[in-house]
């Protein structure tokens, strides 16, 4: 972590005796390298393997000669996708749920996890964690029928609510003001709990003698939290951050695809969810493949400019 | 040094687990190398001995079965198929689809077993994931409405890509299923454009089925529009009256501001659809036209598209009009068929659509109307067309898309296949998988035909669904479902189906008389568009059902009607102008094709 330059150059009798102390450490902990194969293994095989089927991208696919047998296309696909009335709304789309979602969703649990480190009473710090963890177990399948049921003007609670106060049943799901609302709500309902944990595993890895000192010098807890707390757990945020970016246009399909409704889904069709329209549903194998490549792309480029501003403002960075 | 073992030990263990959900026991679609070779006729035929039921050199090749009606069947060593139900919703089948009777029966008779898997996703999805992985079972029924769209196109390009087995030459071989290529069964149109297109070769990859083998077994779907009987007695309005949307409206809005309730007591919705808004259109019915395409001619002769015209328009606003006024459910666009059947089974819905037998099922699954058999949900009009006849059920001289069976190339035993779609369509078959067991489950009447017996039916009469899962539990009367292919039942056994002539639905009987099938002359214009240049990847968007879907669907959630006519309007604009305004030279080609002979139908 930190990946700094120190400017230093090595002389290569410096660099062989380095190379040395890295086999050796290697060698003495070999056991855990060990545990770790089946992990590289997993990797090699599920994660950069399949990356092969990039190619499919420049292909005209055929199901007989498969990705690589097929005739190459070219770059007419990509030509096409940037050329269709799709690109600029699916990817505008994404940008604006995406940049919500990291403007209100990604604070959400570094608050919670600030909140909840300031809980003295022990049973009680367990509960709610506990119960704001739940949600993660839940899927978005559940979690839509749910607000389904919730928001239905036919028989749902928060219709009939507004119905004993004398106001009109609205078919809230329906509602295109209602979607980014609804999926702001249900993504930070649902991952708030689960995503706090990594910062509640940093804070408890602050220096306690740091607040003690604090506290000596008259610092508050709202002090303590400024000053020790937050830039204590800076460098994690950071590296959330980083990888949230990485994430920019993917704006989780499950979730959306579930919440889109014939209203809604001038705003509603991402990326992700076009991708699998226009790939598994059409067969446009190749297409939609073109489409996750951009995609892949492009977030590669953020990942990288956001590892280098977070480098340079923050020195944090994830290499 | 034990430690060391250990940590080895598990080490490769957890290497070894994460491999092995890498094997891949089927072609994959990337080693071509390995991808079966499309099956022909010949292959088939030498490596199964195709049956052959007249032939004297098959019947000394092994053992036969010769059924009552002296038609011969290959006896197989216990061949065990697997077939895809490719249709959203699942099958359902017996618990133990080798051990029940009915397929110990059909075992014991031509020693072939098929067990059925269903799916709960989009059939589309699911056809393209299957060929493009390979992984396929031994026969697949799924949806080939015709045209170029949907699962229609992906089980096109499958045959066309080697995915599937060229049964041209065999289906001849098994009389019980060859006439489902017959003109008149299905229509030239479909046999041309659709199961035999030019881009085929010659070869035919997918076999028709749930066709009419007869003209008394014309199915007859019974579309159309159903209201509580009490809120038309409420209301003082006869149902059988309302015969234009502008009626079926003014009915409903009288519904709305009356503030029913259903039986749990709550508010009711006033129409409702079933799955994915199925089918909507039978609200604003007498905006269509009858005719078989959508192709019109406009008062210059020129061929034009029904959804560039102002009627288009007019349909849709009519449909928002119902959107806006709450009169159609809003959440009926995205919803199941299960949540539909929930709204009607509870009453919730006044007013429901589709096929009659939807509605009827759904209330028999909640029992409505034992309990409340004042609900009873009723057909209205029927309405009429634009022009004021009333509504029938349009055809051409045979079906123009059906349901279809094929056989993938990793089928195992396509003859063994073949020979059991044979024997299930045959008379004995079809009685056995429909009825059961003479003396047990059904009995012969005077003229010989079988009838489920006293019990059981009067059990039906009250409770379909218990004898169903009843029967299904021994294998009686679900495999037909998906399996017949031209089907004879009532020219063989004077019903449809078991219980048919003794416990239909009377509403349901009385009702398909009201909307007749009726054969529309003429060869469908639409059969002649793929000679356009560059059709197929003009119709890739001209005629995306999904396209126009989307943007019709969003005019209905529209504010005002002039926004939902802009976003009606923007899809005809779309239409007119995308890939260089090519549409017009498409309607151009189809006004001159259509002056090259005088028995278009439109």
């Amino acid at each position: 972590m930190g990946g700094k330059n120190t400017g230093v150059v090595l002389t290569p009798e410096q660099k062989a005796h380095n190379r040395k102390r890295l086999m050796t450490e290697i060698w003495k902990h070999r056991m855990l390298y060990l545990f770790m194969v089946p992990c590289v293994v997993w990797l090699l095989i599920f994660c950069y393997a399949p990356m092969t089927g990039i190619v499919l991208a420049f292909k005209n696919y055929r199901f007989d000669l498969g990705i690589f047998g097929s005739e190459w296309a070219g770059l007419k696909h990509f030509r096409n996708f940037m050329t269709s009335p799709e690109f600029w709304t699916t990817t505008k789309n994404t940008l604006i749920i995406s940049l919500l979602k990291i403007a209100i969703c990604f604070p959400a649990p570094i608050i919670l996890a600030l909140l909840l480190n300031e809980v003295r009473a022990k049973k009680f710090k367990s509960l709610v964690q506990t119960m704001s963890y739940l949600p993660n177990f839940v899927s978005w399948a559940v979690v839509v029928t749910l607000l389904t049921a919730i928001f239905s003007p036919y028989g749902g609670l928060y219709n009939d609510i507004r119905k004993s106060m004398g106001l009109e049943a609205i078919f809230v799901m329906g509602e295109r003001s209602a979607f980014y609302p609804l999926v702001i709500f249900s993504d930070m309902w649902k991952n708030v709990g689960w995503s706090s944990i990594v910062f509640l595993s940093a804070i408890t890895g602050v220096d306690q003698g740091l607040y003690e000192a604090a506290t000596i010098d008259g610092a508050n807890r709202w002090q303590c939290t400024w000053h020790v707390t937050l830039p204590g757990i800076a460098a994690t945020i950071g590296i959330m951050f980083i990888m949230r970016m990485g994430g920019i246009l993917s704006a989780d399909m499950d979730q959306l695809l579930l919440l889109q409704q014939p209203a809604n889904l001038p705003i509603s069709q991402v990326l992700d969810t076009y991708v699998l329209q226009t790939g598994i549903k059409y067969g446009k194998f190749e297409y939609a493949t073109a489409i996750g490549l951009v995609k892949s792309v492009i977030s590669l480029a953020m990942v990288t400019l956001t590892n280098f501003l977070t480098q340079k403002y923050a020195e944090v960075g994830l290499w | 040094m034990k430690k060391k073992a250990l940590s080895l030990m598990l080490a490769a263990a957890m290497v070894a687990g994460t491999m092995a959900g890498c094997g891949n026991s089927n072609a994959g679609s990337d080693t071509p190398a390995s991808t079966p070779a499309p099956a022909t006729n010949e292959d088939a035929a030498s490596n199964d001995g195709a049956a052959d039921n007249s032939g004297a050199e098959a019947e000394a090749d092994g053992d036969y079965y010769v059924d009552e009606d002296g038609n011969k069947y290959k006896k197989f060593d216990d061949v065990r198929l697997n077939m895809l139900i490719c249709w959203n919703g699942g099958f359902k089948t017996a618990d133990d689809q080798y051990n029940n009777e009915v397929a110990a029966a059909i075992r014991e008779k031509i020693g072939v077993t098929v067990e059925f898997e269903g799916i709960n996703m989009s059939e589309t999805e699911k056809l393209n994931m299957m060929f493009a992985s390979g992984d396929m079972p031994d026969m697949i029924n799924a949806p080939f409405w015709g045209g170029n769209g949907g699962e229609t196109a992906v089980i096109k390009k499958a045959g066309q890509e080697g995915r599937l087995i060229d049964i041209k030459n065999l289906v001849p071989n098994y009389p019980s299923i060859a006439d489902a290529y017959e003109i008149g069964v299905i229509s030239t149109k479909y046999l041309e454009n659709d199961i035999e297109p030019p881009e085929n070769n010659g070869a035919r990859y997918v076999l028709p089925t749930e066709v009419s083998g007869s003209i008394e077994d014309k199915a007859v779907w019974a579309y159309g529009v159903f209201v509580r009987e009490d809120v038309a007695k409420t209301l003082n309005v006869d149902p059988a009256s309302i015969k234009t949307s502008q009626e079926l409206f003014d009915f409903m809005v009288q519904a709305r501001d009356y503030g029913f309730k259903d039986v749990n007591g709550n508010d009711c919705i006033v129409a409702t659809t079933y799955h994915n808004g199925w089918s909507y259109g039978d609200y604003a019915a007498s905006f269509d036209q009858k005719k078989l395409t959508s192709y019109e001619l406009d008062e210059n002769g020129n061929v034009t598209l029904g959804k560039l015209n102002e009627n288009w328009i007019d349909k849709n606003l009519f449909l928002w009009r119902m959107v806006k006024e709450g009169l159609l459910d809003k959440e009926c666009f995205t919803q199941s068929d299960d949540r539909g059947k929930e709204k009607a089974g509870n009453g919730t819905a006044l007013f429901t659509c589709a096929q009659y037998g939807m509605t009827i099922d759904a209330t028999k699954q909640t029992g409505l109307y034992e309990a409340h058999p004042e609900m009873r949900y009723v057909p209205v009009g029927p309405l009429q067309y634009q022009d004021g006849s009333p509504l029938v059920q349009v055809e051409s001289e045979g079906r123009s898309g059906s349901p279809v069976i094929f056989f993938p190339t990793t089928c195992s035993n396509i003859d063994a296949a073949l020979t059991w779609l044979d024997y299930v369509n045959s008379k004995e078959g079809t009685r056995l998988i429909c009825y059961g067991f003479e003396g047990d489950t059904y009995e012969l009447n005077e003229e010989g035909q079988p009838r489920m017996n006293a019990d059981l039916t009067e059990r039906y009469r009250t409770d379909s669904e218990g004898v169903k899962e009843e029967l299904r539990a021994r294998g009686i009367n679900y495999m037909a479902g998906r399996t017949y292919v031209a089907k004879k039942n009532t020219k063989w056994f004077g019903e449809s189906g078991p219980f048919e002539a003794d416990a239909v639905d009377p509403y349901l009987a009385d009702y398909r008389k009201q909307r007749p099938v009726e054969i529309l002359p003429g060869y469908a214009i639409d059969a002649m568009a793929n000679g356009f240049e560059g059709y197929d990847e003009f119709a890739e968007w001209a005629f995306d059902d999904s396209k126009e879907t989307e943007y019709t669907q969003r005019a209905y959630f529209a504010d005002t009607e002039d926004e939902a006519r802009a976003i009606l309007e923007d899809y005809q604009e779309y239409l007119m102008t995308n890939d260089g305004g090519k549409m017009q030279a498409f309607l151009d080609y189809m006004t001159e094709v259509s002056k090259t002979r005088d028995d278009f139908a439109y």
